[in-house]
């Protein structure tokens, strides 16, 4: 399934893009499973997996949420504005 | 309908929010204005840096005035926020509310900008002699480790490696603070889609302070069971290993087939403890859980049924108080190091 993914601040330091179009695997059909994929593929992440939300097409989506193709998918780290 | 609501690079002024929100009606006007200032939790600060995921962030804005203009009768609000890079003193953002009387203006403006701060995709990178860092991101990894990949370190990990003392906006370290912890979910049916056990066990443990360093789903395969086991366990800085599922007494349920061998000690307390604790929440149907935990190397691991509420019981009574003194043990930290020593020659 094909998404685009976008980091920011500290997840993009690691990640080392700001955005990437991507073919999930069939088995990544959730933000659940999408975090664990996004662990798998930035191990240095993965401590920071349960700080992490995603946003799904600007909305903020719960960890049961199904994705669908084209879905652009932001990795938000904790937020600091103000 | 809302008024103004954006994201800007230019510097702000507070007479355009002030001037949003002025309307005949309105006989109270409240704002507020957040600017850089030189210090952040003892550190100096020369430079804020602000990133935004800038539509997304003027939506959840306007969503949050929106909201507040339908809980509090009578109030326009107005709010903008800068990105970039902004000097000490510099305006970062700036928020009006405008109401009939006082009380609602002020209580307005207030909610505004707390629920801004919670929820709206900033990002603020601070910038002084300490290095940049961005506020809020706590840094998991252990500083002995950094950069030099494994095997550059020998023991005295768990005390010196802590997360940063100086995040507070991560929330407080709790009992676990900076214990490393790898979960393996068993299971044939789940997939990461759908394995409530192990994202419950990863919310506990890094709750309390827990680095959850791997994260692995496999099937009740024996021997893949017990590889993933021996692979994480070696891992120096690794605290302990938490498995669920595959515990019960069905032909399927390997976990503690592929566990058993691997342990150099075993701990049958924890077997003994769990099911007494059970027992008080489903009966005798407690004891059909081998529930086991034992010591492989210097890791300990804990083999926990499947279901949610046994992974809760489990890491709540007896995994969280229990790990910071039996790490240390096992480590040659604890008190006693000089028998253990002894013990193990």
């Amino acid at each position: 399934m094909h998404v685009e993914i976008l980091y920011f601040a500290g997840a993009r330091d690691i990640s080392g893009n700001d955005r990437e179009s991507v073919d999930l695997p069939v088995q990544v059909k959730s933000i659940a499973s999408f975090l664990l994929w996004l662990s798998d593929r930035y191990p240095d992440l993965t401590p920071h997996i349960p700080s992490l939300r995603i946003a799904r097409n600007e909305t903020f989506a719960d960890n049961d949420e199904l994705l669908a193709a084209n879905d652009v998918l932001a990795v938000i780290p904790p937020v600091a504005g103000g | 309908m809302t008024g103004l609501v954006a994201i800007r690079t230019e510097s702000l002024s507070l007479d355009e929010v002030i001037a949003a929100v002025t309307r005949p009606e309105a006989g109270a006007l409240a704002t507020f204005s957040g600017l850089v200032r030189n210090h952040a939790d003892g550190r100096r600060v020369t430079l804020l840096e602000y990133e935004a995921y800038a539509s997304m962030a003027e939506k959840e804005m306007a969503r949050i005035v929106a909201a507040i203009e339908a809980e509090i009768p009578d109030v326009t609000l107005a709010v903008l926020h800068r990105i970039g890079s902004l000097e000490v003193g510099e305006i970062a953002i700036v928020c009006a509310a405008s109401s009939p009387h006082r009380d609602e203006a002020f209580r307005a403006c207030r909610i505004l900008i707390d629920r801004i701060k919670e929820t709206v995709p900033i990002w603020k990178r601070e910038h002084g002699p300490d290095g940049p860092y961005w506020v809020g991101w706590r840094d998991a990894r252990c500083a002995p480790d950094e950069g030099s990949g494994h095997g550059g370190h020998t023991h005295g990990h768990t005390q010196d490696g802590g997360a940063r003392p100086s995040s507070p906006d991560w929330g407080p370290a709790g009992a676990l603070a900076a214990q490393r912890v790898a979960v393996l979910t068993v299971s044939d049916s789940r997939t990461s889609a759908d394995d409530e056990s192990g994202l419950l066990a990863r919310k506990l443990l890094s709750e309390a302070g827990a680095i959850i360093v791997k994260a692995a789903i496999l099937p009740d395969e024996p021997t893949r069971i017990a590889s993933w086991i021996a692979e994480q366990a070696q891992v120096e800085s690794t605290a302990a290993l938490v498995i669920t599922g595959g515990t019960g007494i069905a032909a399927r349920d390997q976990t503690i087939e592929a566990l058993s061998p691997l342990l150099t000690r075993t701990l049958d307390g924890f077997g003994e403890a769990f099911r007494r604790l059970s027992y008080d929440q489903i009966g005798p149907r407690a004891v059909l859980s081998r529930a086991l935990a034992g010591v492989v190397g210097t890791c300990l691991v804990f083999a926990l049924p499947g279901s949610p509420k046994a992974v809760e019981l489990a890491i709540r009574e007896l995994i969280i108080p229990l790990l910071p003194h039996a790490a240390a043990l096992l480590r040659g930290q604890g008190v006693h190091h000089h028998s253990e020593h002894n013990h193990a020659r």
